[in-house]
């Protein structure tokens, strides 16, 4: 496995330092970068040159996780202030405090329409805003831990989320209802659920848990599709981003890991196909853009990496 | 996506039973549900248009031009385009990328009904008050107004021969006030109705009428053709909705021969391209209808109730012409009703508050959905243990059996095109959302 690293998919573009940095994101026309820092600032780079281009000010404790809107002029923040801030970008103006949560408010997510915020927070609720009115439309409370992640299939129907109570959950994005759940037990425990992601046609999860692997299930049929591991237990105290890069002719899954390398692993045969270093401090965030041309990291130490698709890896 | 993994009888459910939701913004005088059942547009008395977001039930934009209360509204098949017709005498077409107009038409009278072809958002046809209709071409704009073409009546082309059916048809039309237009689903064809129960057909390729026949002795107040354009529903005002069916490849027959010159004798041909299927009426009460809507397929049609007395939506079934169920719940007179193919649900506008009433289809929470494990049973099972229940087995042989069966190919791309109920997944038209409007102050 040691020779697979030597041929990475991907080529490092620059790295930068960002003070207590958790989150780094991709707006989605690929011309910015947004990080979420425990120092309750958002800052805005430009991805290009990796540039300071803005910082949001607003949080009054620690960001936990941010999301853009599609229009990329547009970005939302959730902190441990218990709050969710909609921001506008080019002039750093905070256009609405969304109050609810009654804990920390550790994931955000927006739906694939731009109209609503999916939030996930410590005190054990999903809950789903309306944007334009500024008011929760929905309180999702079917887990007993905090929720560790959300994401939302790519038509907006379907809300996953994980939560360190062990469980996947999937809702109905319309009537609230959970639909499914997902345990991984292997005798009588569960390892804590840190991250969840849906593949690009939604019919399959990408799930993380405490037990140092991610695992693609298919929900539908209540199994184990794929295990991804490392050499090592990827993490077991850390929540650590995944996505999938389906721009080459075989899909990857990435994970970030607790050994500061970036997992990347051939989707259908779960070889380890790179592995990207970028020190030793947890990997905690990847975002990808274009389905992979670009690669984002994001380390607890604070070092954001961004890394380019090398050419000729099709 | 969701539906797959709900009560699949629930979702299988045709048409809803529960009022639901009321939406309240101004007072509403009709509705249009879009292509996809995600937007509701609702035309104000006040002239205003509020698109309605059907999954926050909030207002996405409010549209404001006409000065008089709108009389009607039709969506482009993309959800870009929304066409509005007001008693201002004037027919707008929306932008609802900008929220702006993109063009406008003034005629010299109130506009009944202004309906966009169902293929092109750039062609409309339009029934004006105590006027021929006029159909319209965004395409050719002409010092600032569109170009619009009168749908002339006369002469009929059919009727041109010298019977004496004939002539006495054509002194009967030269009164006739055309109330109503819509188009068919193919866009070929625009139907009309006029006030001495004519419906007219159109050809949209020649602009020439291709087919009449008599409905009913009263006005032709509603119609409606049906999503897959083989049936057509005609609300008149002798209290009866009378059900046609469509026959599309006749009235294509009928539309080449005319141009031809070659007549089809119409005693010659067995059938006609519109017959009678059913007549729906209230037998007992006598009640006229306000509005009629099909549902997707044709099977059901609903049609609210006129009459201060009277506050429900009845529902009949189409194949057999029988009643199956009468929407209740608002304590006011329903005027439009609009049916949301997608979500499986109907609205109704109240003649008095202009509220929309919305009834749905209530799904119930899955509680086997919340385990892994939990499966739900009709009725008790005597548990029977498995030879293998207590067998201790090592984990690692358990891990490596999972692990073996990993080797299945998987397919995390391929989106499904279609959703349980057999609706298009494709993505469509989105109204951007306006973030730095606080939508609160709009109300």
């Amino acid at each position: 496995m040691d020779t697979s690293s030597e041929k990475t998919p991907y080529g490092l573009r620059y790295s930068i330092s960002v003070p207590s940095a958790s989150i780094a994101k991709l707006s989605p026309d690929g011309h910015m970068f947004a990080v979420a820092s425990a120092d309750k600032l958002v800052r805005i780079y430009d991805a290009r040159h990796g540039r300071l281009v803005r910082a949001l000010v607003g949080h009054t404790r620690g960001v936990s996780d941010l999301c853009w809107a599609p229009d990329s002029a547009h970005l939302a923040s959730c902190a441990d202030d218990m709050t969710i801030r909609l921001w506008r970008v080019e002039h750093g103006t905070c256009l609405k405090v969304l109050r609810g949560h009654t804990y920390h408010v550790t994931c955000l997510l927006f739906n694939p329409r731009g109209n609503l915020l999916i939030s996930g927070s410590a005190d054990e609720a999903i809950r789903i805003w309306d944007i334009a009115r500024g008011k929760c439309l929905k309180t999702l409370s079917a887990h007993s831990e905090a929720i560790s992640s959300i994401d939302m299939s790519w038509d907006g129907t379907i809300i996953a989320s994980s939560s360190y109570d062990g469980m996947i959950r999937l809702f109905d994005a319309d009537l609230g209802q959970c639909l499914k759940t997902l345990i991984y037990d292997r005798g009588d425990s569960s390892f804590p659920a840190s991250y969840v992601r849906f593949s690009p046609n939604g019919r399959y999860v990408l799930a993380s848990t405490f037990d140092g692997c991610v695992r693609l299930w298919d929900y539908t049929h209540n199994k184990v599709a794929k295990t991804y591991r490392g050499l090592r237990p990827l993490f077991e105290k850390y929540n650590c981003g995944t996505r999938f890069v389906t721009l080459l002719m075989r899909p990857m899954v990435v994970s970030g890991a607790e050994d500061g390398q970036i997992h990347l692993w051939d989707m259908q045969s779960k070889v380890i196909v790179g592995l990207l270093n970028t020190g030793s401090s947890p990997v905690l965030e990847v975002d990808v853009w274009d389905q992979g041309t670009v690669l984002i990291s994001c380390s607890l130490k604070g070092d954001v990496h961004v890394w380019d698709l090398v050419e000729g890896t099709k | 996506m969701n539906l797959a993994l709900l009560d699949p009888f629930a979702v299988a459910q045709e048409y809803p039973e529960t009022l639901t939701q009321t939406l309240s913004h101004g007072h509403s005088v009709c509705i249009e549900y879009n292509n996809k059942g995600v937007y509701l547009a609702s035309g104000l008395a006040d002239g205003s248009i509020v698109i309605f977001d059907q999954e926050t039930s909030g207002v996405v934009t409010v549209l404001k031009e006409h000065t008089r209360p709108i009389q009607s509204l039709s969506w482009s098949l993309c959800g870009r385009y929304l066409l509005s017709s007001s008693r201002d005498w004037k027919v707008n077409l929306w932008d609802l990328a900008t929220k702006t107009v993109l063009h406008t038409v003034k005629f010299d009278g109130p506009v009944w009904v202004g309906k966009l072809h169902p293929k092109n958002h750039l062609l409309a046809v339009a029934a004006l008050f105590e006027d021929k209709p006029m159909y319209i071409d965004f395409t050719r704009i002409e010092a600032d107004t569109p170009y619009t073409t009168v749908l002339e009546t006369l002469p009929l082309p059919l009727q041109d021969e010298d019977s004496d059916e004939g002539s006495r048809k054509k002194q009967k039309t030269e009164k006739h006030m055309t109330l109503v237009a819509c188009f068919h689903p193919s866009g070929e064809f625009v139907f009309t109705g006029t006030s001495k129960g004519w419906l007219n057909v159109f050809s949209t390729r020649t602009l020439a009428m291709v087919y009449s026949i008599k409905v009913a002795n009263s006005n032709i107040k509603h119609i409606m053709v049906s999503t897959l354009g083989k049936k057509i529903g005609v609300n008149c005002s002798d209290r009866v909705i009378r059900q046609y069916q469509v026959r599309l490849a006749l009235l294509q027959q009928l539309d080449n021969g005319s141009e031809n010159g070659k007549h089809e004798d119409e005693s010659d041909s067995d059938s006609e391209p519109l017959e009678l299927d059913h007549k729906f009426q209230d037998v007992v009460n006598k009640l006229q209808w306000n509005a009629v809507s099909f549902n997707f397929n044709a099977e059901y049609v609903i049609a609210s109730t006129y009459g201060s007395a009277a506050h429900d939506v009845y529902m009949w079934e189409t194949s057999m012409g029988s009643l199956v169920k009468i929407l209740e719940g608002p304590k006011e007179e329903l005027v439009d009703v609009a049916w949301n193919y997608n979500k499986c649900a109907i609205s109704a506008t109240g003649i008095d508050s202009g509220t929309i009433y919305v009834w749905s289809i209530v799904i119930p929470q899955k509680w086997s959905a919340l385990a892994p494990d939990f499966v739900e049973i009709e009725e008790n099972i005597e548990y029977e243990e498995s030879e293998d229940e207590f067998d201790i087995v090592p984990d690692e042989e358990i891990n490596q059996r999972l692990l073996n069966e990993e080797d299945e190919e998987v397919d995390i791309l391929t989106r499904e095109t279609v959703d349980a109920r057999g609706f298009s997944m494709a993505e469509t038209f989105v109204i951007p959302v306006d973030y730095e409007v606080d939508y609160g102050d709009i109300i």
